[in-house]
């Protein structure tokens, strides 16, 4: 190749990158721009990965079933950011360039998320976030895609007290990753919550996701002899928590948040046999549940791997249909023309009690709470998640304590 | 100094110059021109990727100077990033310093424990002391998450406020990048001086034989530890724009991962090279975007479940390979065949 | 009493820790080079174990031979075409090599097995937990213990023993004597490779078999064993067995008695100040270039 023709590729190169353009949008516009940017084969990936899979399936529904929003179409964007907080916001930018700008961001991993707080607040678009803390408040553009971590665990610790026949109070040990999502369980909220219910937390250890062997922690928990182990994990740690306890021959429970899903259970069902877990929605094992019974067809017709039928797939749809349900709404009253972000959040704002399928998951939001406060509570039976029983321990959605920081609230 | 033939030095001003020839000054004043009117033109996407890049080739260059000029292998570049992210970002939570005058802080904090974790090069060099600065990548995340949790923040995201230059609100990918690209430019110009003083001098008679060095009169200590200092001086200035860069500051951004990378984009730039690491610096972030933008449509060609897998795994695997390759095919790095381009322009069309 | 159990779990998981750093160290001893993939390759080779597992219904008495079989081949496959033809270039383009080797395996790993967490059938080794007094000893830690001890015992009976032992000592002493002296450098090479991929995969489905398998976390392995390898001399391999236990009972004694947080960065304090005072490990030779 001569002189000249490498330099006119070279030109072009630069003025392909330098061009892209930005845009407003339109009227009625061809089709609705969502994405969802996430860690999707990075360290959380057995959690978060069947968001992405979930959401087409649910895109796929809204457009062929649903007709789209007034006849618009859903067009979803999936970026994976590989766990690397870095990446993701140069994925962000990039989405944020494109024309249309998607109006709603599913981000699946808490670094990532917490960056892009101020930011979706400057490029006015919507934020769909995990439940720590720092991800939500002071109130935003962002929406948690369930509970606070610590209500989680709060509604086990309410469940716990309400069906204890002892006089004492009952003891309870914490055991968590050390990092983002295993700690965001920790607020002082979460502890004060403890005191006011006379449960007494009487460990609290901390473990590495490369720890092969938790022996060393769960003897400190064994000399403080508690009656229950709590933990917001997911994938190897539950299994290495429990697996420990089994060993030293600890009678001891386990109770876990949404990270106790079926992903984590099917590694090893028996081991968690009797353990509870805390989930923001219906149970997959209830296949007489119409919405589940829905999820299901759409399983098997995209021909989803067992893998993928997990809680965060269910999350997913939800993300797909609360866009669908409150731009809808913003279209009705405002029209396309007038549709903006403010507009959507005041729909977001005013979802109460909304079930979508047939109450597979419960969502409120208002302008102070940014978390849905329903969750559910399961005991592992046989590898399946079936309601515990005893007081609280139905098959409702139960509505989770407050614990929002008081300064937010 | 190599230049092509005909070009002479009569003055000792021409002698030390960096910039030479009339082809060079209109090269240089064009790629000026060009850096100060691309935020103009150019996307969000593009100038958040530009500033990521330029940031890079700070830290990449100081580790260039380390293990390029003196010989020197550290892992810990990440975390020295780091040591100078969570400086600047506390100074100005805590002590109310303006950006400005957290950053010098921040590259001398991170500087001072560079220094620290140099240390061991009094006793140890090749992969004894790359496992002591990868030490480093162990402890500094450790006493950021476990020290003071309610200074830094523990393991969660700590927003800063974004500083502002002359009533410009450096917020914004495309004004922010003036700062960082100021900086770039000047530690640029400024490893270039380094690199050709007596300081350079010494740090490459040191990689080529320390004992020799020593026997010519070179404290050979004392610059080991000045090259420790200088190249984690870099990291800390590098960390506190990635501050700026991404308006909050986290303790995953600074991992093995990255300081292993930075080793790796000097190597695939080309060793003790200038250009050469920034060459690698862009190389490798760009082929970090490339590959998570080629996988979907690619996976779209195939049915179901060989395209899924292809979703998830083709990334990584054609970032893996496409280096891999690089290496085969071109060992001493991208410095080596900027050469081998700019001679074939030079002797074009007498080529050989 | 606390501190014995402390004590005897660290050995016990240290042992793991001990096959990765001799994976680590065989390579080393013989080309000099630093396995960055080291973690990739364990996971695939705990992988590889897995698949004959689950996917073939076979039993753990021909999976994890025939996972050992994949790799040696993989060993091989690396020498032949990532390491051989960068032979006699810079030593740090090399170590660059394994580290694009790794994201590549990672990326197949992706491929094939995806990103999600798997985990092996239990009771593939019998057994149940031994407690001696109030020291509980996990069957599954003693069997890794066991395989560990097993794997050294034929290592040192390679090294000492065979023809291809002895040369490959050779090898790790002097490249170019042992060229002259007729020994086949390339070929030795390979056969390295082929020895540490197959000490991986040991740890790797130890790994996998005591935890589970996700290519994400199951490398990270590989960093709990480079402490070890230093700790015990990047040239020795009896060192990488002390090291890898030193290892497992300095995060269990300061885990246990201090704080479990503290366990694995006192690891690296320790390496830190082990490299001031005695940089050429605890069994290290003492010809290491010091300055």
């Amino acid at each position: 190749m001569g002189r000249k023709g490498m330099i006119g590729i070279l030109v072009c190169c630069f003025f392909v990158l330098i061009s892209f353009p930005a845009g407003v949008l339109a009227e009625k516009p061809a089709s609705l721009s969502i994405a969802l940017l996430g860690d999707l084969t990075g360290p959380y990936a057995s959690v978060v990965g069947p968001m992405a899979p979930g959401a087409e399936d649910a895109v796929q529904y809204v457009n062929e079933e649903l007709g789209g929003i007034d006849g618009v179409k859903l067009k979803l964007h999936v970026r994976d950011c590989t766990g690397k907080a870095a990446l993701g916001l140069q994925q962000y930018a990039e989405l944020i360039g494109s024309t249309p700008k998607p109006l709603f961001f599913g981000v699946p991993h808490t670094p990532t998320a917490e960056a892009l707080r101020e930011k979706i607040i400057r490029d006015d678009v919507i934020g769909f976030f995990p439940g720590s803390v720092p991800d939500l408040y002071p109130q935003g553009n962002s929406y948690s895609f369930y509970a606070l971590y610590a209500e989680q665990s709060a509604v086990f610790i309410r469940w716990l007290r309400a069906n204890w026949k002892e006089k004492r109070n009952p003891r309870v040990a914490i055991i968590t990753w050390d990092q983002a999502y295993g700690r965001a369980m920790l607020t002082p909220e979460f502890f004060d919550y403890c005191k006011k219910m006379k449960v007494d937390i009487v460990a609290q250890e901390l473990f590495g996701v490369r720890d092969l062997d938790l022996t060393t922690h769960m003897v400190r928990i064994r000399s403080k002899n508690p009656d229950w182990v709590i933990a917001n994990n997911t994938g190897s740690g539950p299994l290495a928590i429990l697996r420990a306890a089994k060993e030293l021959g600890m009678k001891i429970k386990f109770a876990n948040n949404v990270g106790g899903d079926w992903g984590t259970i099917r590694l090893d069902p028996e081991l968690f046999e009797d353990s509870i877990s805390v989930m923001h929605m219906a149970s997959f094992d209830n296949t007489d549940h119409p919405g589940i019974k829905k999820v299901f067809s759409y399983l098997k017709k995209n021909k989803r791997g067992i893998k993928e039928q997990t809680a965060f797939y269910v999350l997913g749809w939800q993300y797909v249909l609360m866009i669908h349900k409150t731009v809808s709404d913003a279209v009705a009253k405002v029209g396309w023309d007038k549709l903006n972000t403010a507009a959507i959040k005041s729909e977001m704002n005013n979802l109460t009690n909304w079930e979508p399928l047939d109450g597979v998951v419960k969502i409120t939001y208002t302008d102070k709470v940014r978390h849905s406060h329903w969750l559910r509570i399961y005991k592992i039976k046989g590898g399946k998640l079936v309601p515990p029983g005893g007081k609280l321990g139905g098959s409702e959605f139960v509505e989770a304590p407050d614990l929002t920081p008081l300064k937010f609230r | 100094m190599w230049r092509p033939c005909g070009t002479f030095d009569d003055t000792y001003e021409k002698d030390i110059s960096i910039v030479r020839t009339p082809a060079q000054w209109s090269i240089t004043v064009a790629g000026l021109a060009v850096l100060a009117v691309l935020p103009l033109f150019a996307s969000g996407y593009f100038m958040t990727t530009v500033n990521l890049i330029a940031i890079s080739i700070i830290s990449a260059q100081g580790l260039g100077i380390l293990t390029g000029l003196t010989g020197q292998i550290s892992l810990g570049q990440g975390a020295f990033m780091g040591v100078g992210a969570y400086t600047l970002m506390m100074l100005m939570n805590y002590l109310g310093f303006s950006f400005w005058l957290a950053l010098p802080c921040a590259m001398v904090s991170a500087g001072i424990i560079g220094l620290i974790f140099g240390l061991p090069s009094l006793r140890i060099k090749g992969f004894y002391l790359a496992m002591a600065t990868l030490s480093a990548q162990f402890i500094i995340p450790w006493v950021i998450t476990n020290v003071r949790p309610d200074l830094t923040g523990g393991t969660s995201t700590i927003n800063i406020q974004y500083p502002s230059l002359f009533g410009l609100d450096l917020s914004k990918q495309s004004s922010m990048y003036y700062v960082i690209i100021f900086f770039t430019i000047a530690i640029l110009y400024l490893t270039r001086n380094l690199a050709r003083s007596k300081i350079g001098r010494a740090f490459v008679a040191i990689r080529d034989n320390d004992l020799a060095a020593e026997i010519m009169g070179l404290e050979v200590f004392r610059y080991k530890l000045l090259s420790f200092t200088i190249c984690s001086m870099y990291a800390g200035l590098a960390g506190s724009l990635w501050v700026l860069w991404v308006g909050a500051v986290n303790v995953d951004s600074f991992t093995l991962h990255e300081s292993i990378w930075f080793l790796g984009m000097i190597i695939v730039g080309g060793l003790g090279s200038i250009p050469g690491v920034c060459f690698g610096v862009i190389f490798i972030r760009v082929l970090e975007l490339f590959v998570q933008q080629i996988s979907p449509p690619i996976a779209a060609l195939f049915p179901d479940a060989i395209g899924a897998a292809i979703k998830s795994g083709l990334s990584p695997f054609t970032f893996g390979l496409v280096i891999l390759l690089f290496l085969i095919y071109e060992p001493r790095g991208l410095a080596h065949r900027w050469e081998i381009v700019k001679h074939f322009y030079r002797r074009w069309p007498f080529s050989y | 009493m606390l501190t014995m159990q402390f004590l005897v779990t660290g050995i016990l998981t240290g042992g793991i820790y001990a096959l990765v750093a001799v994976s680590i160290v065989l390579i080393y001893k013989a080309t000099r080079i630093f396995n960055f993939a080291v973690g990739e390759m364990l996971a695939l080779g705990g992988y590889f174990c897995y698949s004959f597992v689950v996917w073939g219904g076979l039993p753990l008495w021909i999976s994890l031979p025939g996972a050992l079989v994949m790799a040696v081949i993989v060993g091989a496959l690396v020498e032949r075409l990532v390491l051989r033809p960068l032979l006699s270039q810079p030593l740090l383009t090399i170590i660059m090599a394994t580290l694009a080797l790794s994201v590549l395996l990672k990326g197949i790993m992706l491929m094939v097995w995806t990103g999600y967490d798997v985990g092996f059938p239990k009771n593939l080794l019998p057994g149940k937990t031994v407690l001696v007094g109030m020291i509980a000893m996990s069957h599954e830690l003693l069997w890794a213990f066991g395989i560990t001890l097993v794997a050294f015992a034929g290592l040192a009976y390679f090294f000492m023993k065979t023809r291809t032992g002895l040369k490959m000592r050779g090898v790790s002493e002097d490249h170019e004597l042992s060229m002259a002296c007729g020994v086949n450098i390339v070929t030795i090479f390979a056969v390295t490779w082929m020895l540490a991929a197959v000490m991986g995969t040991l740890a790797g489905f130890l790994m996998g078999y005591r935890l589970a398998l996700a290519p994400s976390y199951t490398p990270l392995l590989a960093l709990k064993a480079f402490p070890a390898v230093i700790f015990g001399g990047l040239e020795s391999i009896p060192g990488a067995l002390i090291g890898g236990l030193l290892i497992g009972v300095i995060e269990g004694l300061v885990g246990g008695l201090i704080d479990p947080n503290l366990g694995e960065v006192s690891a690296y304090i320790l390496l830190l100040l082990v490299l001031i005072f005695k940089p050429e490990g605890l069994f290290g030779l003492k010809r290491i270039e010091r300055v």
